[in-house]
């Protein structure tokens, strides 16, 4: 399943759009973020994952990829944007 | 957008601002911001602000066909004309050192950089922290850009709104370069474009480390800073007035009225050169302060408030507005170029000869003639006067004192 989401980056003072890609495959383990992501993105994967745990939602066990693009480098903002994939 | 923590809540972030223009830009319907940025962003018109705090609210919005979450709306420009003169502080609280703040007034009116040289006590700090009160207000626009760079370095205050007064910076004289003009690894705005469309007050400006008043330079004159890392070339804004105040030698007392300065000779020459000469280039006004005696301090008579010198002040300015509307990126009269100044800064005979008989007896430099005739243009819209009177002149050759050769000589 795939889904795209928009976000943004701050880049000096202006705002750069990002579109985020989330698509879980149905074979694999361990998720990967994709697009020159900060270390502050990386590791927000695993807040998403406790985010879902404490809400009651479940996170698929199978891999799952993220891709931001353009590949720039990205900071903090783009957490919020992975879960709501599982809203939908 | 938002920072998530572990059980789901929202928390702020840096730069809603500027996100949320780009996304109007792109046409986007609405914008998701952690409850603390939900002001900040609101205030850009026509795009859907909701601001949330837990997760869960931004999922039942989107399952409930997006609503169920009323859009944050500012009236942005009552928020900023409401609080534009909201000052604690003025003019009125300064007793005496009436020269200093007709001095401040130019400076203001012109945009002019300035320098305040006096003793220790002499109210100094305490003249330029009033500097604020007379500038022109901000229009919406420099409020906008000003917003923008304390939202991107994360210094805007939680349920903040638009920037409404302008921003007065007064860095330690620690600070480093990069602090200064901004930088690092993703490079965040330094002190000078806080400071944009602001004041940028530094205290003791010899304490300052020397490279870090040389990177000021360049800023000062096109307005605004480059910064470029390996990665990335970001530019900032910095378009701002710079003060700054110093003793006149490292004890604090030379040319005091009553006191006797007590540094070895050379000292004070040595203190001076602290400051590079192309630094004191972009300095057009330099003002000596003198205590206040103790007559004047507890005299009750009512000074001259702020409100006041700043009308006077606006109307300088709509008068250079006027003369400069064909020349973009120049609003005032320190901005001109030399080539400029000689067709804006006409003086007749009497003040030819004025200017001549002034520049040889003080001994001054060839780069104090451009910075006078700027000045005097600037007393003169203060005036409200067409030409530059020989005494506008006269006064104006008065701010000159460090190009002054019998200065700590």
């Amino acid at each position: 399943m795939l889904v795209k989401i928009n976000g943004s980056a701050v880049y000096g003072v202006e705002a750069i759009p990002i579109t985020i890609e989330v698509n879980w495959m149905t074979s694999g383990k361990d998720p990967s973020i994709v697009g020159l992501p900060d270390n502050a993105v990386k590791e927000s994967l695993q807040r998403v994952e406790s985010t879902f745990k404490t809400n009651g939602f479940d996170m698929p066990r199978t891999k799952v990829v993220v891709n931001l693009a353009p590949a720039d480098i990205k900071k903090v903002e783009p957490h919020l944007i992975s879960r709501l994939a599982l809203a939908f | 957008m938002g920072e998530l923590s572990l059980d789901g809540e929202i928390r702020p972030i840096k730069g809603s601002l500027p996100i949320a223009i780009q996304a109007r830009k792109q046409e986007f319907k609405g914008l998701i911001v952690p409850q603390a940025n939900a002001r900040e962003a609101g205030m850009v018109n026509n795009l859907n602000v909701y601001g949330v705090t837990h997760i869960k609210e931004v999922i039942d919005f989107f399952e409930n066909d997006e609503k169920g979450i009323d859009p944050t709306v500012i009236n942005t420009r009552e928020e900023f004309f409401h609080s534009q003169y909201d000052f604690e502080i003025d003019f009125a609280d300064v007793k005496g050192q009436e020269n200093i703040k007709r001095a401040l007034e130019i400076a203001a009116a012109g945009g002019h950089n300035a320098i305040l040289i006096g003793p220790p006590g002499a109210g100094k700090t305490m003249l330029a922290k009033r500097l604020p009160t007379i500038l022109p207000p901000l229009t919406l626009q420099e409020a906008l850009e000003t917003t923008k760079i304390h939202s991107v370095a994360g210094k805007l205050p939680e349920n903040a709104t638009l920037i409404s007064k302008r921003p007065f910076r007064s860095p330690h004289h620690t600070i480093s370069d990069v602090a200064l003009v901004g930088g690092g690894g993703i490079p965040q705005p330094g002190e000078i474009s806080l400071a944009h469309n602001g004041v940028l007050f530094l205290d003791e400006l010899p304490e300052f480390k020397r490279t870090v008043l040389e990177v000021m330079r360049q800023p000062m004159e096109e307005r605004r800073v480059t910064i470029s890392r390996a990665k990335v070339a970001l530019d900032f804004p910095a378009s701002f007035m710079l003060i700054a105040s110093m003793n006149p030698c490292p004890c604090g007392f030379y040319n005091h009225p009553e006191r006797e300065c007590t540094c070895p000779p050379g000292a004070v020459q040595k203190y001076l050169n602290k400051i590079s000469g192309p630094l004191l280039d972009r300095i057009d006004l330099h003002v000596e302060v003198t205590p206040v005696p103790f007559s004047e301090l507890s005299n009750i008579r009512k000074e001259q408030n702020s409100e006041s010198i700043r009308e006077k002040v606006i109307k300088a300015r709509e008068l250079q507005a006027e003369r400069y509307k064909n020349h973009p990126g120049i609003y005032a009269n320190a901005q001109i170029s030399s080539k400029m100044l000689k067709e804006i800064c006409l003086i007749d005979n009497v003040g030819q000869m004025l200017l001549k008989g002034a520049m040889e007896k003080l001994n001054l430099s060839a780069r104090a003639y451009d910075r006078i005739l700027k000045v005097s243009r600037t007393i003169a819209d203060l005036e409200g006067s067409e030409n530059i009177k020989p005494e506008y002149l006269a006064e104006a050759i008065q701010y000159r004192s460090l190009d002054r050769e019998g200065w700590a000589s």
